[in-house]
């Protein structure tokens, strides 16, 4: 097992570096009319046009990847709501624009992409049809993925290994609101290529599918999705399951997420996970967060354990580190520690 | 660094971080101000018809999961709720925030975030309970709360029920 090569020297500057930028970050109030309101964007022609995004700082220490300090993600939203009950909304993101690693500041492994781009058309509030590119719209961490919504650097690989994670066609949420409880019905296809295709280990080339998602006041949410696809890499026709589920009180978060995939021809492969994070009573705003995963890809069997920190020293920026066992010979990249610095702005 | 040692120091920080803390302390000053802050109303303008709303109505329009005032067959008419906070740290924001949706400004970033990602923003703010009664009583759509003291002719008074 080979040794993480950046020094101790490098991972303490880079965690002084982490957490000078957010302690530098402003604190100012998440909430404005028009103008610059850090973590809510710039809101332009009275809430019209809003321009926002995120930045992530990502340095990972794991045994089976190349050491690296990266801006990991760099991240632009636009939305632009000409008219009432019709929104545009575009996400475009550079990933990987500079990277410190053995070799060197490189910009070898830069990327960007499209991620969404979409129209939305919300009549009321029981319909809501989105047209365009969207994140699909299966569980709970593909639609929140940003690097600061989540309480964890890596992300579980049970929430993008069985189904590809963007969706260019329509989707279509039916919401029906009953006393204590929300049921949300949508329906997604896919019948054209894929716009600026990324890649994912499954990507649509066609794909039709939907979710059930129940809420209740009282706070427990749960998610029943499917999805059937043409697979473009191996041209397969796959079902993917997925189930969820999500609970938040003033002092815990709880999420599972569970997703099996069903090819046509060849074995079965699943994977799922929990999440525990704790939301302590005084001012520190230090959330301890621990993630036990299971995933079987084809007979590969791993169980990832992720345990750490996340600092909320603001409203819109977090600093998380944690530390990653039994992620060998997965897209986790082993095991070892991981730190980020995550600012939406 | 090994990572034995790395994990030790974040096992060790861990512990650290759920270690159970100190009890807080309120003084009376404290208490004052918030049983002072807690009698606001919410209001609308006056040719809007509701009168009444549940709180689990009103948290969703603060949440904005509710988006309009009616959603009636023809999608057009639908009509936008607007709804208007006070600045956050404003006690009068902090009261109405933990009776209605029951929560406060730190707990609910996690959710305006993940809201924010999706291209909703949280409710407007206005900076003082006067220009929240003026942006009401002028704006179609708009809801708000003030402190009972401030209401006057220009807004109409909608009675929050518990149940619901």
């Amino acid at each position: 097992m080979r040794r993480p090569t950046l020094s101790a020297l490098r991972i303490l500057l880079a965690s002084a570096a982490f957490c000078a930028l957010a302690a530098t970050t402003s604190t100012a109030s998440a909430e404005s009319v028009d103008g610059y309101t850090p973590g809510r964007g710039l809101s332009l022609f009275d809430n019209h046009l809003i321009i926002g995004g995120y930045l992530a700082l990502n340095l990972h220490v794991l045994d089976q990847e190349t050491d690296r300090f990266s801006p990991d993600d760099l991240s632009l939203f636009l939305t632009w709501q000409p008219i009432n009950h019709l929104k545009f909304f575009g996400e475009f993101e550079a990933e990987d624009v500079l990277t410190l690693g053995r070799h060197g500041l490189h910009t070898n492994d830069a990327a960007t992409s499209l991620e969404r781009l979409y129209a939305e058309w919300e009549p009321n509030d029981t319909l809501r049809l989105r047209v365009g590119k969207l994140l699909t719209p299966i569980g709970i961490w593909n639609v929140i993925h940003a690097a600061p919504l989540v309480w964890t650097v890596s992300r579980p690989l049970s929430t993008d290994t069985f189904f590809d994670t963007g969706l260019t066609g329509a989707s279509l949420d039916a919401t029906l609101l009953r006393g204590d409880f929300d049921l949300v019905a949508t329906a997604f296809g896919q019948a054209t290529e894929q716009l600026d295709e990324g890649d994912y280990p499954q990507a649509f080339r066609r794909a039709v599918g939907g979710r059930l998602q129940l809420s209740t006041s009282a706070g427990p949410r749960a998610g029943l999705s499917y999805v059937r696809f043409d697979d473009e890499t191996d041209s397969r026709w796959e079902s993917t399951f997925g189930a969820d589920f999500f609970w938040e009180t003033t002092r815990f978060e709880v999420s599972a997420e569970a997703s099996v995939n069903d090819p046509s021809s060849g074995p079965t492969t699943w994977g799922a996970y929990a999440q525990l994070v704790y939301h302590p009573p005084w001012s520190l705003r230090l959330h301890p967060v621990a993630r036990i995963e299971y995933v079987d890809l084809a007979g590969v069997e791993r169980t990832p354990f992720v345990f750490g920190l996340a600092w909320k020293p603001n409203l819109c920026t977090i600093v998380k580190v944690e530390g990653i066992v039994g992620g060998h010979d997965t897209e986790l990249g082993g095991e070892g520690m991981l730190m980020s610095l995550a600012v939406l702005f | 660094m090994k990572r034995r040692e790395a994990f030790s120091i974040l096992v060790a920080a861990l512990v650290w971080a759920a270690a159970p803390p100190e009890p807080p302390r309120v003084d009376a000053e404290e208490s004052t101000d918030a049983s002072s802050a807690s009698s606001w109303v919410v209001v609308v303008r006056p040719s809007n018809p509701v009168r009444s709303l549940k709180r689990a109505e009103l948290d969703r329009i603060y949440r904005r999961t509710t988006r309009y005032w009616n959603n009636p067959p023809v999608a057009a008419m639908a009509l936008p709720i607007l709804p208007i906070n006070l600045p956050p740290g404003n006690p009068l924001r902090d009261a109405f925030t933990r009776s209605v949706l029951r929560a406060d400004d730190e707990s609910l970033s996690t959710y305006w975030n993940r809201e924010y990602f999706q291209g909703v923003l949280p409710p407007m703010v206005l900076h003082s309970p006067a220009a929240v009664r003026a942006y009401v009583a002028a704006t179609p759509g708009a809801i708000g709360y003030l402190p009972s003291d401030l209401v006057d002719p220009s807004v109409a008074v909608v009675r929050v029920d518990e149940g619901g």
